[in-house]
């Protein structure tokens, strides 16, 4: 059943059929085949997959992104940022790594960052002489931290999936996603020098008076992370309420303090989060039929025995499970992947004894160096496009910060108080 | 005609993110009025407000391409080839597209008499968002053959996540 | 076997729920010679409780587990069955259901299904985090109920400040403060960890329920008398099994709480079942004289015991 299950998925994946019709294609076929089970409720079960409040934290969640966008939050971000590290060698790689960083706290998504911090650093780059694949992988590397820093739909799909707490994951991402941005912007410093890549001409020198300027245009956007996070973590709200909270401040500061909105760029904010959510959410119903099925047929205890078989060592089955999900993403769209496996890959890794805060920050981070990685690499595309290359010249030059990403994952992996530590004294 | 229907489709995909917003928003601020508690059916309004937006938007997102798919197959072999990939893709959609749209009428009909758990309205309006929205994704499949047949490239753009 | 059963629960496989389903299939299968073969999905394998309903009524299943949540949805008039201090223990919810158990069966029938018979919930009590010695306390708690209008009322007439917030985010809720307090059952309370949270357990006792065993009509009236005959012995049978788990598994339910430091608060209950029952008396009234008759009997009943 799981093989008849996994084929037909995968060769409808690989013929192009659309991943969400694909997977509820797949989990059809062994459902006729069986016949005991009535079609309806593969409707029903869709339904029920994404009838879910938690889960109304990622149409929240991308909105804000959209709306940061469409209120140009995202120049002030950047100018916060070319203030912090525009100075150093490469000045405009590390704005863009810390312009994500910052609006990673703004938005959920790895895509929304990819899109607006690329749309803004990418021409810049380019226009200070930057070699264009180098610009395209900063951005798509660094837009990877979009979705690791909280706010995170990876998160809360990762949370709705298997019980874990939402807020706790935010919370112990902070640290990865800090980690993961130092480490690109190391690879970018070396990277610069190898390239011939010298000091920005017209970086502006740090002053005081430019910092009070740069602080009371940017200072208020800050402020939507400090309310999504102290919100939960202060207990407030839930995340999803922080989402809708992060909605309303947005709309309030780009309509009152910056006046930026116009009715074209809002519509098309909301069009774009309504396109983003129905796509994952169309995936998360299919794959609700289809996990279903997996859990029928015992496929955790079946990954588990699979993985005992090849070694006894928990590090070791946890670098086989990496090793997977790294395999996966290079041809299944990252949050395709972490929806068909979040459940199963949980109960393996509670199984091996790791926390399950721990465990699905290092899954999440995995499936998320997927997205850059070719020849399915979304962000990895976005940028690509953005700069005007071909993805193979971008694949080449995303290389070395592949490499850190993976670093940075093993890191966490191996050390765990990294994610569980600031949980554990933000909630306990 | 499409520009009228594409735009209403729209409209209330945006309105529905705004109740959305507006629900949750004022149920979360009641909770710090004391001895008020929120509004006691936001939730299921929001909810069920949602899968209206999801599958309006994956209806109409068909014609933008927002259904990501695996393309390296269809890029990589000649023209001919990849035009007939790209119908049988599409046919495929079509196939789990009626099956939404047969069984999720089916489910919309029988379940008149089930009522939702805190307005208690029938779940029929809840469940009549898939086959609605299922019917027009598999419209909007039917323009890309019948684009992709006529010579017109359907090649999917990513607009969205 | 000549004719299959299928039978879901939402509960997992440890839950007494489930135990009794087991003992149900046991007893099945043994009493009609392996004619019936009685299949049980456990734990939401095949969908959530209101799904489940859904496919029993659809002919996907012949059996649920299912109360408000799912049956209830089709027949809203089933809701009287839980309501608030009509019990004060599990033998008396035994005795009234039996009572009203054909009342409950004529309002099911219509919606395509059929009442086979009703295994036990209970006591619901309430977990907090700053403790609730006396009625007062409740002012202003925030209370997590679920959604619907009769756990409204009861948050209500308590002065309690109704909280809707989803069963998956009680946890966090009440670990960040987002709610003070949750009522359940001791065993969904440790069942879903909640305790680790909150550490007063007030003895409110607000709440025993039954958990109808519902069949599929059309299934039910194709069956054979004898094969009828089973089922229904069966259930009884499942059922007196349940009832006999239930008070051990409630027992060490609270056990595991005192272990962990939960203090348990024994208080009068009084109070808080006055406001609620006239709540309750005007809300049920609003459902019409069939539902008012059937409340009436319940109360009735209870009261010669
Ligand atoms: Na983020
Ligand atoms: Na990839």
């Amino acid at each position: 059943m799981i093989g008849i299950l996994f084929s037909s998925f995968l060769i409808l994946l690989v013929l192009g059929v659309p991943i969400a019709f694909a997977i509820g294609l797949g989990a059809l076929v062994p459902i006729i085949l069986q016949g005991n089970i009535p079609l309806s409720l593969v409707v029903s079960r869709m339904f029920g997959g994404i009838d879910s409040f938690p889960l109304m934290a990622i149409p929240f969640f991308v909105l804000t992104g959209t709306l940061a966008g469409a209120c140009k939050l995202t120049d002030r971000i950047a100018a916060l940022a070319a203030f912090m590290v525009g100075n150093l060698r490469a000045g405009l790689a590390h704005v863009n790594i810390v312009a994500s960083m910052l609006f990673g706290g703004v938005t959920g998504s790895a895509v929304a960052d990819a899109a607006a911090t690329g749309s803004m650093m990418i021409p810049a780059m380019r226009s200070q002489g930057y070699p264009a694949a180098y610009s395209a992988a900063v951005t798509a590397a660094s837009s990877v931290i979009g979705s690791i820093i909280p706010p995170s739909t990876m998160m809360i799909i990762y949370g709705f999936l298997t019980g874990v707490s939402t807020g706790r994951m935010f919370v112990g991402a902070i640290i990865p996603g800090i980690m993961v941005g130092l480490a690109l912007m190391l690879v970018a410093h070396f990277q610069a020098i190898r390239l011939g890549i010298g000091y920005d001409a017209n970086a502006k020198p740090r002053t005081l008076s430019g910092f009070w300027l740069i602080l009371k245009d940017s200072g208020p956007a800050m402020v939507v992370p400090v309310i999504i996070i102290g919100g939960i973590v202060g207990g407030f709200f839930t995340p999803t309420e922080a989402g809708v909270v992060a909605v309303v401040t947005i709309l309030v500061l780009g309509s009152i303090y910056y006046r930026s909105f116009t009715w074209a760029r809002l519509r098309a904010a909301f069009m774009t989060a309504g396109y983003t959510t129905a796509m994952v959410m169309m995936i998360l119903a299919a794959s609700t039929v289809f996990a279903n099925l997996l859990t029928r047929a015992r496929f955790q205890s079946t990954l588990i025995d699979m993985l005992s078989t090849v070694s006894s060592v928990p590090e070791i089955q946890m670098l086989l499970v990496i090793a997977l999900l790294l395999f996966l993403t290079l041809f299944i769209d990252a949050t395709a992947v972490l929806i068909m496996f979040a459940a199963p890959l949980a109960a393996v890794f509670s199984t091996l004894g790791y926390d399950p805060v721990h465990s699905g920050i290092v899954v999440v981070v995995a499936c998320l160096i997927g997205g850059v990685t070719p020849p399915v690499g979304t962000l990895l595309f976005i940028a690509a496009g953005i700069a005007r290359i071909s993805v193979g010249a971008a694949s080449r030059a995303i290389l070395p910060f592949v490499l850190a990403l993976i670093a940075v994952t093993l890191i966490i992996l191996f050390i765990p108080p990294l994610a569980t530590w600031l949980p554990s004294i933000a909630f306990d | 005609m499409t520009k009228f229907y594409i735009q209403t489709v729209e409209a209330l995909i945006i309105l529905g993110l705004c109740v959305m917003v507006g629900l949750t928003f004022t149920s979360a601020m009641m909770r710090f009025i004391p001895g008020v508690g929120g509004i006691f059916w936001a939730e299921e309004i929001t909810r069920y407000v949602s899968i209206w937006v999801v599958f309006l938007a994956a209806g109409v997102g068909m014609r933008f391409g927002v259904h990501l798919s695996v393309d390296m197959l269809a890029l990589a072999v000649p023209e001919g080839l990849r035009r007939a990939l790209f119908i049988f893709a599409y046919i495929m959609s079509i196939l789990f597209q009626g099956v939404l749209v047969y069984y999720g009428t089916q489910l919309a009909i029988s379940n008149y008499a089930q009522q939702s758990a805190s307005l208690q309205i029938p779940m029929t309006y809840a469940y009549a968002a898939i086959p609605v929205g299922a019917f027009i994704m598999l419209c909007e499949t039917l323009r890309l053959i019948y684009l992709e047949l006529t010579g017109h490239s359907t090649a999917a753009q990513p607009q969205a996540d | 076997a000549d004719v299959t059963m299928r039978v879901g629960t939402v509960y997992q496989t440890s839950h007494t729920i489930s135990q009794g389903s087991a003992e149900f299939e046991r007893l099945v299968e043994e009493r009609s010679n392996g004619e019936i073969d009685v299949q049980v999905f456990y734990a939401e394998e095949l969908g959530s409780e209101r799904e489940m309903a859904e496919m029993t009524r659809a002919g996907g299943l012949e059996m649920v587990l299912s109360g408000l949540p799912g049956t209830g949805a089709f027949v809203p008039q089933i809701e009287v069955m839980e309501a608030f201090y009509t019990y004060d223990n599990l033998e008396e919810l035994a005795t009234v259901v039996g009572a009203i158990a054909d009342d409950l069966n004529a309002f099911m029938e219509p919606q395509g299904f059929h009442l086979v018979g009703y295994m036990y919930q209970g006591p619901r009590n309430l977990l907090s985090t700053r403790p609730v010695r006396e009625f007062d306390d409740m002012a202003g708690l925030r209370l997590r109920i679920p959604q619907t209008p009769l756990f409204v009322a009861l948050a209500q007439s308590w002065n309690a400040t109704p909280t809707a917030i989803s069963l998956g985010e009680v946890y966090t809720s009440l670990e960040s403060g987002v709610i003070d307090a949750v009522e359940g059952t001791s065993e969904t309370i440790v069942s879903s960890r909640f305790y680790e949270n909150a550490n007063y357990l007030t003895v409110t006792r607000h709440n025993f329920y039954p958990q109808p065993m519902v069949v599929n009509k059309g299934w039910w009236d194709g069956l054979s008398e004898e094969h009828q005959a089973v089922i229904n012995e069966s259930a009884q049978d499942a059922a007196a099994y349940q009832l006999s788990l239930h008070k051990d598994a409630e027992a060490a339910a609270m056990q595991t709480m005192r272990d962990s430091g939960v203090e348990i608060i024994e208080v009068d209950t009084a109070p808080f079942s006055e406001p609620v029952l006239a709540a309750m008396d005007e809300y049920i009234k609003s459902k019409g004289e069939e539902v008012y008759a059937v409340y009436q009997k319940m109360l009735e009943t209870a009261a010669e015991q």
